[in-house]
C-alpha cells in the first residue's frame, strides 16, 4: 500500500489533518475573547498569563505534584486490591454468586457522594484522599478482573485439572495472563474515575492540590486562574490517558498481536464491549 | 436485588419424579444462595456495629446501622425526599437526552467520513479525558448553583461515551458487507439506512447505557459539591448539619437509583435490539 510510504510531506499532511481543528478552535477562542470585558469569560491571553504566573511562582507545580501523588498511589492500591480480590472471587464461583448483588450495588453508589463522609471521618489530610481515590477505583478493576477470570474457556480449566497443575502455577501462568487484558480495561475506566475523585476531593476540602487551586481561585474571583487550573486538569487527564495507553501497549503487546488472528479479533471485540 | 427474588416452594405438582427432583435441587440451591447473602448482610452489619461501639471512627461521622435503616424508611414516606429524587433524576435525564440528540447524529457523521473523524480525533480525545467536574467552580460562577448548571455539566460529561460508541459502531463494518455495497453501487442514502444505522445502533445503545449511569453519578456529584437542590444537595447538607445517618441513607438511595436505572436500560436495550443480542451472545 502507498500508505506505508513514509514520505515526509505525507506525514506533515497527516499531522496537519489531525491538529488543525484543535489549533483553529484555540485561535478562535484567543481572538474572539481578546477584547472580552466579561468577568466570567476572560480573554484567553489573560488565562495564559495566569497559567504562566502560576507555573513560574511554583504554586501550580506543587499543587500538581500533590494531586499526581494522590492519584498514582490511589490507582496502584486499587489495582493491587481489585485484581487480587477480583481473581479470587472470579475463581470461587459460589462466592461470586453470593457477592454479586453487593458488588453491583457498590458500583452504583456515586463515589462523590461518599467524599464528604470520608473526609468528615478521616480529616482533610492526604491519606483520606488517597483512600477515597483507591476506594472509587477499586470497583471497575475488581468487576473487570472477575469477568476476565470467568472468560477462561472451560476446556482450559479441564485440561489444567486433568494434568493436576498446581494451584499457584495455574494462578500465575494461566489466570493472571488470561484476566490481564480485562483488568487493564478496568484500570482504564478507573483512571477516569480517579481523576474525577481526585479533583472533587480537593475541591471539597483541601489545602493543596490542583482542585484546591481552582476552587480557591474561583472563590476569590480570580477567574483567569480558575480557568487556567481547569485547563491544567484537562491536560492532566489527557496526559494520564496517553501514558496509560503506552503502559497498556507495553504489557499487552502479545495480546494485541494475537488480534491479527480471527479468534484474537473476536476477543478484542468482546473486551471493548465489556469495558464500560 | 436478589434479596427480593421469590423462592417458589416445590408444591406445584411437577409432571414427573425427575422434574420434581431437579426443581427441588434448584430451589435448594437458590435458598442456600439467599441464606449466604443474608449472612453477608449480617456480617457487614456486625462489623459496622463493632466500628460504632468501639468508637474507632468518630460517632458523629459513622452512625449506627439501625439509625441508617430508620432514616432510610422515614425518607421513603417523606414528600420532600421524592421531590429531591425527582429533581436529580430529571436533571440527569435532561442532560442525557441532550447528549443523545447531539452525540448520535454527530457520531454517525464522524463515523461515515474518515477525513472528518481524523480531523476531530484529537479534539475528542482531549475532551473525553477532561474531568467535567473540574468545570464545576467555573460553571457555578457563570450559571450559579442551579438545575440548568447541573444539566449543562451532565451533558458535557455524557456526550463523550455516546459520541465515541456511535463513531465506533458506524465505522465497524464487515469488510464483506463493505465490498458488497461498493460492487452493487448501493446509493449513499440507502447504504446509510440499511447498513450504517443497523451497524451503529447496538454500539450507540451501549454508549447511552454507559452515559445513563454516568449521568446520575455526575448529577449527584455536582449537587454534593455545589449544594444544588436535589439528592446530592440534601446529602451534603445532612452531613454538615450533623445528621450522618440521614446522609448515609441518601447514599444508599443514590446507589439504588443507579442500580435501577442500569437494569431498566439493560432490559430496554435487549428489547429494542433483540436481534443483535442474539448474535452477540452466539459470538461469545
Amino acid at each position: 500500500m502507498t500508505a506505508m510510504l513514509l514520505n515526509p510531506l505525507r506525514i506533515l499532511l497527516r499531522l496537519l489533518e489531525r491538529l488543525w481543528l484543535v489549533v483553529a478552535l484555540f485561535a478562535i477562542w484567543w481572538f474572539a475573547s481578546a477584547n472580552s470585558t466579561s468577568v466570567y469569560f476572560p480573554a484567553l491571553s489573560r488565562i495564559w498569563d495566569a497559567l504562566r504566573r502560576g507555573v513560574t511562582d511554583g504554586t501550580i507545580r506543587s499543587d500538581l505534584a500533590y494531586s499526581l501523588t494522590n492519584i498514582v498511589i490511589g490507582i496502584l492500591l486499587a489495582t493491587v486490591v481489585g485484581a487480587a480480590v477480583g481473581i479470587a472471587v472470579g475463581e470461587l464461583e459460589g462466592l461470586r454468586r453470593v457477592l454479586d448483588p453487593f458488588l453491583q450495588f457498590a458500583r452504583s453508589v456515586p463515589q462523590s457522594a461518599l467524599i464528604p463522609i470520608v473526609i468528615g471521618a478521616l480529616g482533610i489530610g492526604q491519606a483520606p484522599k488517597i483512600y477515597m481515590i483507591a476506594f472509587a477505583c477499586v470497583w471497575p478493576v475488581l468487576l473487570n478482573a472477575i469477568d476476565g477470570v470467568r472468560a477462561i474457556a472451560p476446556e482450559v480449566r479441564d485440561m489444567a485439572k486433568a494434568y493436576r497443575i498446581p494451584r499457584r502455577l495455574w494462578l500465575r501462568r494461566m489466570v493472571l495472563p488470561a484476566a490481564m487484558p480485562q483488568i487493564m480495561a478496568g484500570i482504564r475506566v478507573a483512571l477516569a474515575v480517579g481523576v474525577v475523585v481526585m479533583v472533587v476531593s480537593e475541591i471539597f476540602s483541601a489545602t493543596e492540590g490542583i482542585g484546591h487551586f481552582i476552587n480557591n481561585a474561583g472563590s476569590v474571583f480570580d477567574i483567569p486562574s480558575a480557568w487556567a487550573g481547569t485547563l491544567i486538569v484537562g491536560a492532566l487527564g489527557y496526559v494520564l490517558s496517553v501514558a496509560f495507553v503506552l503502559v497498556e501497549k507495553a504489557t499487552l503487546g502479545w495480546y494485541f498481536k494475537s488480534a491479527g488472528t480471527a479468534s484474537g479479533a473476536a476477543r478484542l471485540r468482546t473486551r471493548g464491549k465489556a469495558a464500560k | 436485588m436478589t434479596i427480593s427474588e421469590k423462592v417458589y416452594p416445590p408444591t406445584a405438582a411437577p409432571s414427573s419424579a425427575k422434574a420434581r427432583r431437579r426443581r427441588g435441587a434448584g430451589v435448594r440451591k437458590r435458598t442456600r444462595l439467599l441464606l449466604w447473602q443474608l449472612v453477608t448482610v449480617a456480617v457487614i452489619a456486625a462489623l459496622w456495629t463493632l466500628v460504632y461501639e468501639t468508637g474507632a471512627l468518630s460517632r458523629e461521622i459513622v452512625p449506627p446501622p439501625w439509625d441508617v435503616v430508620h432514616e432510610f424508611l422515614v425518607l421513603a414516606v417523606t414528600g420532600a425526599f421524592w421531590t429531591a429524587l425527582a429533581t436529580t433524576v430529571s436533571n440527569a435525564l435532561i442532560g442525557l437526552a441532550v447528549g443523545v440528540v447531539v452525540g448520535v447524529p454527530l457520531g454517525l457523521l464522524l463515523g461515515i467520513s474518515a477525513a472528518a473523524y481524523r480531523s476531530a480525533q484529537f479534539l475528542i480525545d482531549l475532551c473525553r479525558s477532561f474531568p467535567v467536574i473540574a468545570l464545576l467552580p467555573v460553571m457555578v460562577l457563570v450559571l450559579g448553583a442551579t438545575s440548568e448548571m447541573e444539566t449543562v455539566v451532565v451533558f458535557s460529561g455524557v456526550l463523550w461515551p455516546i459520541l465515541l460508541q456511535t463513531i465506533y459502531g458506524a465505522r465497524r463494518i464487515d469488510q464483506v458487507i463493505a465490498d458488497t455495497v461498493r460492487s452493487y453501487r448501493i446509493p449513499a442514502l440507502l447504504r446509510f439506512a440499511k447498513v450504517v444505522l443497523p451497524n451503529a445502533a447496538p454500539m450507540a445503545a451501549t454508549g447511552v447505557r454507559i452515559a445513563a449511569s454516568a449521568s446520575i453519578l455526575i448529577a449527584v456529584g455536582v449537587e454534593v459539591l455545589s449544594l444544588t437542590p436535589g439528592m446530592g444537595g440534601n446529602l451534603a447538607r445532612a452531613q454538615t448539619d450533623g445528621a450522618p445517618a440521614l446522609a448515609m441513607a441518601y447514599v444508599v438511595y443514590a446507589g439504588l437509583v443507579g442500580l435501577v436505572l442500569n437494569k431498566v436500560l439493560w432490559i430496554a436495550e435487549s428489547r429494542v435490539l433483540s436481534w443483535n443480542r442474539r448474535t452477540t451472545e452466539a459470538e461469545r
